[in-house]
């Protein structure tokens, strides 16, 4: 439990950090603010996933840099000291990044409500839920990346390059275009920001999940585990 | 206690280390000594649970350093003073190693005290000398009121007074009954504070033993003869 809170307090406790959370507060009001005063489509559910659109792609670089920032900074040699059973300081930080990304999407919920006071539009919980899942998972993406990759400018770039790349390659590459879904977690991911998400495309969602959250954080997990730390 | 037997570690085609032997007792200063690349620092790292030897072992109070239920609060580890978030202030950085160790705040504040970083623990660790991130570094080895301490270097960037503090603190903490393992360049310092002596030069122990078992030369003459 004080591992995962002094994790959780890593994540926020540097200038970094701190730039970070204003930053997606800041650009969540702005994407809200600018769509209600200039956009032509001002409804209820548009304004709302979009204004989510910042969280889930900075939130992701909390968790990343979470796990970079050991490497980076060089901070592993006191972390691993400290806790040398690497898996509990791994666990903390998967969980530490879930908690921020729950609480940064709240947060962004809360400020996109407030905008949106006065105006009318059919309120959907499910929505509300499948975009704080979309940021969840988006997290623990950048989360794993950072675990599989250590270095912060590396993680950063493969972590945003990689799935665009991939996304195109699977639009233009004849064949691919059936199995792209099943495998493009930025493709997956994109019906769940309005309602009526079907059963393939959650299942779609957990193929493309796998590939892209759980098999990089295994591989890094147990490059973490059986790693010289220096 | 530390007890290094039979320690081995080969990347690759290299024996960084090569079956190193010998033991700090409690009440006593050993001081580690051996030219750049002689394998101290992957010892030490081996010694802390960070590396994993090839071959042999590396106790600290009679385990491996990864089963120990509470480290922190046995053993005070400083491998790199300049391994620190910059972006933390000084104060911060203590704060997240005392909560790791469940330690009230008011410990952080003593040691800051004892290490005379009051005034600066406010400040971003990116702005400290390398003798205030060493201060630091020591702060944070003795947090937990270990036993052990294991220091790498500890007196490089400090000043003249830094170095006779750093002396005192080694002295002291021996002399209340706790083991100190302390590598340094700076011969002269090591001679005046160590009880015991390990000299190592391309992974191997070259000599070893109390001040006077090792010979009449001084020092520095004596470890350019064994490291030659």
């Amino acid at each position: 439990m004080n591992v995962f809170v002094v994790e959780l307090r890593k994540a926020v406790d540097t200038r970094a950090g701190v730039a970070l959370l204003v930053t997606i507060g800041v650009l969540v009001a702005a994407v809200a603010g600018l769509q209600l005063g200039f956009a032509s489509d001002r409804s209820w559910g548009s304004v709302v996933a979009n204004a989510q659109q910042p969280v889930s792609v900075l939130t992701p670089l909390l968790g990343l840099l979470l796990m970079t920032g050991e490497f980076s900074q060089r901070t592993a040699l006191t972390t691993f000291v400290l806790v040398p059973v690497r898996s509990r300081v791994v666990v903390a930080k998967f969980l530490a990044a879930s908690v921020l990304s729950v609480l940064v999407t709240v947060a962004g919920f809360g400020i996109t409500f407030v905008l949106l006071l006065g105006s009318s539009g059919e309120f959907s919980g499910s929505v509300v839920l499948q975009l704080a899942f979309v940021n969840w998972l988006t997290t623990m993406f950048g989360t794993s990346f950072g675990l599989l990759l250590w270095r912060s400018a590396p993680a950063i770039v493969v972590y945003y390059v990689v799935p665009f790349v991939w996304t195109f390659v699977g639009r233009i590459v004849p064949g691919l275009e059936p199995v792209s879904p099943w495998l493009d977690i930025g493709q997956s991911r994109t019906p769940l920001a309005g309602p009526g998400v079907e059963a393939v495309e959650w299942a779609q969602l957990g193929t493309s999940s796998l590939l892209w959250i759980a098999l990089p954080a295994a591989v890094g997990f147990l490059r973490l585990t059986r790693a010289d730390l220096s | 206690m530390i007890d290094v037997h039979e320690l081995t570690k080969r990347y690759g085609d290299r024996l960084a280390v090569d079956d190193l032997t010998f033991r700090c007792e409690p009440g006593t200063v050993t001081g580690f000594l051996g030219p750049n690349g002689a394998g101290k620092s992957t010892t030490l790292r081996m010694l802390c649970g960070l590396g994993s030897p090839t071959a042999g072992a590396a106790l600290v109070c009679g385990v491996p350093y990864r089963e120990l239920p509470h480290p922190g609060r046995r053993v005070g580890v400083l491998l790199d003073a300049s391994a620190q978030h910059g972006g933390r202030t000084g104060r911060e950085v203590l704060s997240l190693s005392a909560a790791v160790l469940r330690l009230d705040a008011g410990r952080v504040d003593d040691l800051l005290d004892e290490v005379g970083l009051a005034d600066s623990a406010g400040r971003r660790v990116r702005s400290y000398s390398l003798g205030m991130r060493q201060r630091l570094g020591i702060a944070h080895a003795l947090l937990g009121d270990p036993e052990v301490l294991i220091l790498d270097e500890p007196a490089n960037g400090l000043d003249p007074e830094g170095i006779w503090w750093m002396r005192r603190l080694v002295r002291s903490h021996a002399d209340r009954g706790g083991t100190v393992l302390l590598s340094s360049h700076l011969l002269g310092e090591v001679d005046r504070v160590a009880d015991r002596l390990v000299i190592v030069a391309r992974g191997r122990i070259v000599a070893q033993g109390t001040r006077n078992e090792l010979g009449p030369d001084d020092l520095e003459a004596l470890f350019l003869r064994v490291t030659a």
